[in-house]
């Protein structure tokens, strides 16, 4: 898999790199991964959210 | 196959090697093999929503003489209904023998516990979970697909096992249809191509109707310019693009300067509608990506040319004869309806409730395109009636349940939305539509020979609906539910509730649920004896409200789930089934979880006749040419009795008696 | 010269395909289709070099002789292949002439087809767009229509004024051979209506001005007087298939599969290389 490169603030990733360390990741990569990847799979739930209003769209009993 | 243009086909002429990548459309015979001839026949007709005492009025009156015929040589009872009477549920009842604790289905809404968020509760569509990205593309690499959620073993699987050959015509609760070889059609609950109840499109110059993404529609505020019309219709979201934006067809509509009629040129097709006219079914399908496309099938209504442009367009429905998703067993099943009878609505529930509710249709348009429902029910039937020889011919009709819902306040001087004016014009549109189900009983009656037990039954009956009950502002104000926010009342999915603090919410038509912990997620309440309790204190609290309005009791019977389902479901049901009096129902805004100010309101809607009561106080009906050992039969009793028909024992888990004797 | 040769095709056609008219299409497309064959071979023959194209299959078949005897010998199979490569170029020249030679008999054939196989008349009770297109805007003009007993015209006229196109939905009521009358700047002109229950029939979509290459393209009827300021005059019938048991088959996939299956039975018997 591929890799892209992402410009931080310093000071940001100052911060990053001092609580990844406090919370057990091996890297600040990883801690950052891990942080999109659960801000990423909230959107898709929201996405979902609106997959179901679009389902229960034309039901007659709701509106 | 389109119709070359002439200079398009010397082209190919000079390109001989290219024709032959024209595709051909095969015409598939379906042919439902090693199935035996049974002496005992069946023959039954589905009338969602025929009501027993409007049945006896209306025999009474002399228009239901086919009905009187078989109610004098066999039996007519009122039918038991579901515990909640809703159709999915109803008739998942009938399918299976069993309640809802059996098979599952509790109400048209269910919601996960885990977010409180509310789904269709018969089927699941499951996206692709492996995909990969090619630029601007994503490809699904394995198949989602679309699943069946009413569990237990349908009756015509049964039969199958027994080698008895079956027809299903719409069947409800049925999508996608259950796995068999019988010859199944599935009925309501089947999606529009946007996978929705149905959403139509609007496209019109008058600004004051505009109301984008109304409930069950959508409204394109276009203009004429040098006698043209420039318009898309939306199809379903393009799967193979990263943002999953919405597929698109755009078309054009010529309108004369001055003459009432308009031309439509939609891909292939070139059509001219006069003023209030419907075109036939086109073809048309939604391009994703080159050699992908989706396609479906929908019908254009020119409601007005001049001074102001209205065109409707249909909810797209899945194409019987290249169905996008699964609709038939066998699947070359609905191919054969339409290559007999060309294109047809596969839609569950076809009649355009929606459009009518927001004054898209007026009630001539409603009738004029449920009438065009009922044209096509009436080709097939007769097709599948006259080659009918064995086994079990099942056949359904919306119309019946539709047209009550819609016109109630036509034939009810006490309700809220009654007008006289609209009553002389559209008083017997209800009594019509009986009256229509009696020319389909009397085909029946005339093909029947002595060995055929005939059953006309429904899965419910019909009530006013005069005021509705906001169940969850009920909730709040007796203090079982506490908001965020009080000036977020409208907040849709319960989002405005303080979960911490909320110990029972409702979602759906009748279901209550407590907030368990453990169970939902953000649960307060303890399981087992805490709940049990509070159930029960809800129950009776629910049991005691009264209408200030009129002081009549708003809610006959609140019934506990555990005390009424048997199955291996029950503890997936709401612990609540809210049985409303007659006139009563559950609001416009409770089902999807908002919290109004009024716990009680006129129900001021064209939507004016329901059914989402007590089952007690509405029974479905049962004619049959049969005896019935019953006074107050249930549906599950017929699943049973059927099965008997054909010498099969019911089984283990079915709830229903036999209940019918053959004709002697 | 364009209604000469319409004129001189459309009367084989018709005399050809007239007997087959109350037969399954299938039997008029084999006829066709067979003397279509026996006339391209009849072409080929005469127009295609047959000494050479006889030669170079020969070479062909012995290199690839060659190929399988030599198998093991990578340098003469190596050659061989080349020499193959080499004669086939030299096969698809020798056959280019004969194509060409083809090619406008062929295409007349098609334009004569297609009226009888391309589409299928109007059912009694069934409709279709009628379009008129005109030399300038129709909002100005008087151009007017009057059906013959048998058709009825269902909507009043749908003006398109940047398409210079006049619509009108007809609707054919009784089987037989009716005509649509126009009237415009006080002259007159008719277009034929087709209206039968058996889809095998002589259908004229179009009525056209008198330009070359559209009365060839469109010759079924004749051409529109040139004083009208009318240039086309069309029916939209419905496009017919050919029933294939139960597949619905495109009559010039038909036409060119039953035609190369023909000629290429027959060239054994007519000694000719093809």
């Amino acid at each position: 898999m591929g890799a892209v490169k992402v410009k931080l603030e310093k000071e940001l990733y100052e911060r990053v790199k001092k609580f990844a360390g406090l919370a057990g990741y091996s890297s600040p990569e990883e801690f950052i991964t891990h942080c999109l990847d659960k801000e990423l799979s909230k959107l898709d739930e929201a996405q979902s959210e609106e997959e179901i209003k679009k389902k229960l769209k034309g039901l007659g009993y709701i509106s | 196959m389109r119709k070359l243009d002439r200079r398009e086909f010397v082209q190919m002429g000079l390109a001989a090697g290219s024709i032959l990548a024209l595709g051909n459309t095969p015409d598939v015979v379906a042919r439902v093999l090693g199935k035996r001839e049974t002496r005992n026949k069946v023959i039954i007709l589905g009338c969602d929503g025929m009501d027993p005492h409007l049945t006896d009025v209306f025999m009474k009156m002399g228009r239901l003489p086919h009905f009187e015929t078989l109610a004098r040589q066999g039996a007519f009872r009122p039918l038991r209904t579901s515990t909640p009477p809703q159709s999915p549920v109803a008739w998942s009842n009938f399918i299976t023998g069993m309640n809802p604790g059996g098979h599952g289905i509790f109400d048209f809404i269910h919601r996960n516990p885990e977010n409180y968020l509310p789904f269709l509760s018969t089927s699941l569509t499951k996206p692709s979970t492996k995909t990969i990205k090619i630029g601007d593309y994503v490809f699904p690499m394995s198949g989602g697909g679309v699943e069946l959620l009413r569990k237990g073993e349908a009756f015509w699987q049964i039969l199958e096992r027994h080698d008895i050959p079956a027809t299903l015509y719409k069947m409800p609760s049925n999508y996608p249809p259950a796995p068999t070889k019988q010859r199944t059609v599935s009925g309501m609950g089947t999606p529009d191509i946007l996978g929705g109840y149905g959403t139509f499109s609007y496209y019109t110059t008058q600004h004051t109707v505009l109301m984008e993404n109304m409930d069950g529609g959508a409204v394109f505020d276009v203009s004429v310019v040098r006698g043209k019309v420039e318009a898309k219709l939306f199809g379903p979201p393009n799967p193979f693009k990263n943002e999953k934006q919405d597929t698109f067809i755009d078309f054009t509509v010529f309108v004369d300067p001055m003459n009432r009629v308009a031309k439509v040129r939609i891909q292939d097709h070139e059509f001219i509608l006069r003023e209030g006219e419907w075109s036939g079914w086109k073809q048309i399908h939604f391009p994703m990506i080159p050699t992908q496309s989706v396609g479906g099938i929908c019908k254009f209504y020119l409601k007005q040319a001049h001074p102001e442009f209205k065109l409707y367009v249909s909810p797209v429905n899945i194409d019987p004869g290249n169905p996008a998703l699964p609709i038939s067993t066998p699947e070359s099943y609905a191919k054969e309806l339409n290559a007999k009878f060309g294109p047809f609505y596969t839609k569950g529930l076809p009649a355009d409730t929606k459009a009518l509710d927001h004054g898209i249709f007026d009630d001539g348009d409603f009738l004029t395109q449920d009438d065009s429902v009922l044209e096509e029910d009436r080709a097939i039937f007769d097709y599948e009636l006259g080659r009918f020889d064995s086994g079990l011919l099942f056949y359904y009709f919306s119309s019946t349940d539709q047209r009550q819902h819609m016109f109630w306040r036509c034939i009810d001087k006490d309700h809220p939305a009654y007008d006289p004016l609209l009553a002389q014009k559209y008083g017997n549109a209800i009594e019509n539509i009986y009256a229509e189900m009696d020319g389909f009983l009397a085909k029946v009656l005339s093909k029947a020979d002595k060995d055929t037990l005939i059953i006309v039954m429904s899965d419910h009956g019909f009530t006013p609906f005069h005021r509705a009950f906001n169940l969850n502002t009920w909730l709040k104000e007796s203090g079982y539910m506490k908001l965020i926010s009080e000036r977020l009342r409208d907040a849709v999915y319960l989002q405005n509730t303080d979960w911490s603090r909320t110990r029972a919410y409702a979602i759906g038509l009748n279901g209550l649920y407590v907030n368990v912990r453990g169970r939902e997620g953000r649960g307060i309440v303890e399981p087992g004896v805490d709940k049990e309790s509070l159930v029960r204190e809800i129950a009776q609290k629910l049991e005691a409200v009264t209408d200030p309005l009129t002081g009549q009791q708003v809610i006959t019977k609140a019934y506990v789930a555990s005390d009424v389902y048997q199955g291996l479901y029950v503890k997936e049901a709401p612990d609540i089934l809210v049985g409303y009096n007659r006139g009563y129902r559950s609001s416009w805004s409770t089902p999807l979880g908002k919290v109004p100010m009024n716990v009680l309101e006129n129900n001021m809607e064209k939507w004016s006749g329901d059914h989402c009561m007590d089952p007690d106080v509405i029974p479905g009906i049962l004619f049959t040419n049969g005896k019935v050992n019953a006074d107050f039969p249930s549906l599950c009793d017929l699943t049973a009795s059927i099965l008997q028909v054909f010498g099969i024992e019911k089984p283990a888990g079915m709830v229903g008696k036999n209940v019918l004797q053959f004709p002697a | 010269m364009a209604s000469a040769i319409n004129f001189i095709f459309g009367k084989a056609f018709d005399l050809l395909l007239f007997p087959f008219k109350n037969m399954n299409p299938w039997v008029g497309m084999i006829v066709v289709s067979l003397l279509t064959a026996l006339l391209m071979l009849w072409v080929y023959k005469y127009s295609s070099n047959q000494e050479g194209i006889k030669k170079v299959k020969d070479k062909i078949k012995a290199h690839l002789l060659e190929l399988r005897l030599y198998k093991d010998n990578f340098q003469v199979t190596l050659q061989a292949q080349k020499k193959i490569l080499g004669y086939n170029a030299k096969y698809m020249f020798y056959a280019l002439k004969p194509m060409l030679v083809m090619m406008i008999p062929i295409v007349l054939i098609l334009i004569q087809l297609d009226l009888w196989f391309g589409c299928r008349p109007l059912k009694p009770g069934e409709s279709a767009l009628l379009k008129v297109t005109m030399e300038q805007s129709p909002l100005q003009s008087d151009l007017t229509v009057q059906p013959s007993p048998g058709i009825q015209i269902e909507t009043p006229a749908l003006r398109m004024e940047d398409e210079k196109e006049i619509d009108w939905r007809v609707k054919g009521l009784q089987e037989g051979l009716h005509a649509l009358t126009f009237k415009v700047d006080n002259q007159s002109f008719t277009k034929q209506v087709v209206v039968s229950a058996n889809p095998f029939a002589k259908v004229s979509t179009a009525r056209v001005r008198n330009q070359f290459l559209d009365r060839l393209i469109d010759p079924g009827e004749p051409a529109i007087p040139q004083n009208v300021p009318v240039t086309k005059v069309e029916i939209a019938y419905a496009p017919h298939d050919l029933n294939f048991f139960g597949y619905a088959i495109n009559w010039l996939i038909a036409f060119f599969i039953l035609s190369i299956i023909f000629g290429f039975g027959l060239k054994g018997f007519f000694h000719i290389e093809v």
